[in-house]
């Protein structure tokens, strides 16, 4: 009996922190696979993509702008252009879990974020708007277009969207 | 009882406990994170953070792998099948039952503009975005026209009924999804009502 029960409450355990488990692995590989689609994504941490075709089940009225990060080597600044319309970055730790987000419209001459590793002792710029993150994940800016006339304007504009090192 | 026939039945047992546990769990989170509004929605909460459910986590990931907390996902639930698509839940499609492109619906507000930032309804097709241009399947808030009194219906059918201020195409007879998405929802936003016309 002793075994019996032993054996049932162990592999209730097991299956039950396999799928568990199961719950972080598959979104994250899921997330990778959706970026895998854009080699420029997927050449190397801090490069922005953006985006042309959508996903299947992605938003019409939105640009995407995707790029992985990786702040091994200290923070990073993104930096977007003045944008007359709706925008938003958002933040996912490599687990496809939403960890930060910024959003608004218009803002003359543009907005800067400094992506700053929680933990890391190293100094970020004063006035910088610090986006406390990961050190691993995924930036995605999207930008509302209304209307497919105004696509092409917002494609030109959204490509003055920047990584750099902070 | 051999130990051998202990452990197997042990086994056995964990796994269908694991089994049963596992389909309560996956129901609670059903409930949890995907809400039945009065108004004809099924809205998806607290999606793509921590605090996500494992098996939502699973469902969504497919069709969703940028799950945004920061938005309103909502879906038009079928009026004659509001149950669960459990399939969903073993990465088999959808959360939500697809409707039926023989039939006219509408989503309707009484009170005209909503409290957000911005919105849009699009359809999609069991593989996704329809072929076709974006203006067919899916409509800005912007770009809805309203009644003089500032209400607005946009009607979702295969064919533009008549006097039709705003019309969303589907292809006739065919399974569809109708999503809203809401960014920057307002605390004092009033959710247009979907229905069957």
């Amino acid at each position: 009996m002793t075994a019996f029960l032993g054996a049932a409450l162990v592999t209730l355990a097991l299956t039950w922190a396999a799928g568990a488990l199961a719950g972080r692995v598959l979104p994250a590989r899921r997330l990778r696979k959706s970026l895998a689609r854009f080699p420029e994504v997927i050449a190397g941490p801090g490069r922005l993509a953006h985006v042309t075709d959508h996903t299947p089940f992605a938003a019409v009225e939105l640009l995407y702008s995707i790029a992985l990060f990786d702040l091994a080597a200290g923070p990073l600044c993104v930096s977007i252009p003045a944008y007359d319309d709706h925008w938003s970055l958002q933040v996912l730790s490599e687990d496809a879990d939403n960890v930060a987000w910024r959003s608004g419209r218009g803002g003359e001459g543009g907005r800067r974020f400094v992506l700053h590793s929680r933990g890391d002792a190293r100094a970020v710029p004063e006035g910088q708007d610090v986006v406390d993150v990961p050190a691993r994940g995924v930036v995605v800016l999207r930008w509302l277009v209304r209307g497919e006339t105004d696509r092409a304007r917002v494609d030109a504009l959204r490509r003055g969207a920047t990584i750099t090192r902070a | 009882m051999t130990a051998s026939v202990s452990l197997v039945g042990g086994v056995l047992l964990g796994l269908g406990a694991a089994l049963v546990l596992g389909m309560a769990a996956g129901w609670r989170a059903l409930r949890r994170h995907v809400v039945h509004d009065a108004a004809g929605w099924r809205i998806a909460r607290d999606i793509g953070t921590t605090a996500t459910h494992p098996l939502v986590r699973i469902a969504l990931a497919p069709a969703y792998p940028l799950a945004n907390e920061h938005a309103l996902y909502l879906f038009a639930d079928d009026p004659h099948d509001r149950a669960p698509q459990w399939g969903a839940l073993r990465g088999g499609g959808p959360l939500f039952r697809h409707l039926d492109g023989s039939r006219h619906y509408r989503i309707v507000s009484d009170r005209g503009s909503l409290a957000a930032d911005w919105w849009s309804v699009t359809v999609y097709d069991t593989a996704g975005l329809m072929s076709g241009p974006a203006s067919f399947c899916s409509v800005l808030d912007t770009g809805v026209a309203p009644a003089a009194d500032g209400t607005f219906v946009i009607d979702i059918a295969a064919a533009c009924p008549p006097g039709s201020r705003n019309w969303l195409a589907v292809p006739l007879g065919a399974p569809f999804l109708i999503q809203m998405r809401i960014y920057g929802p307002a605390p004092g936003l009033v959710l247009p009502r979907f229905e069957e016309a």
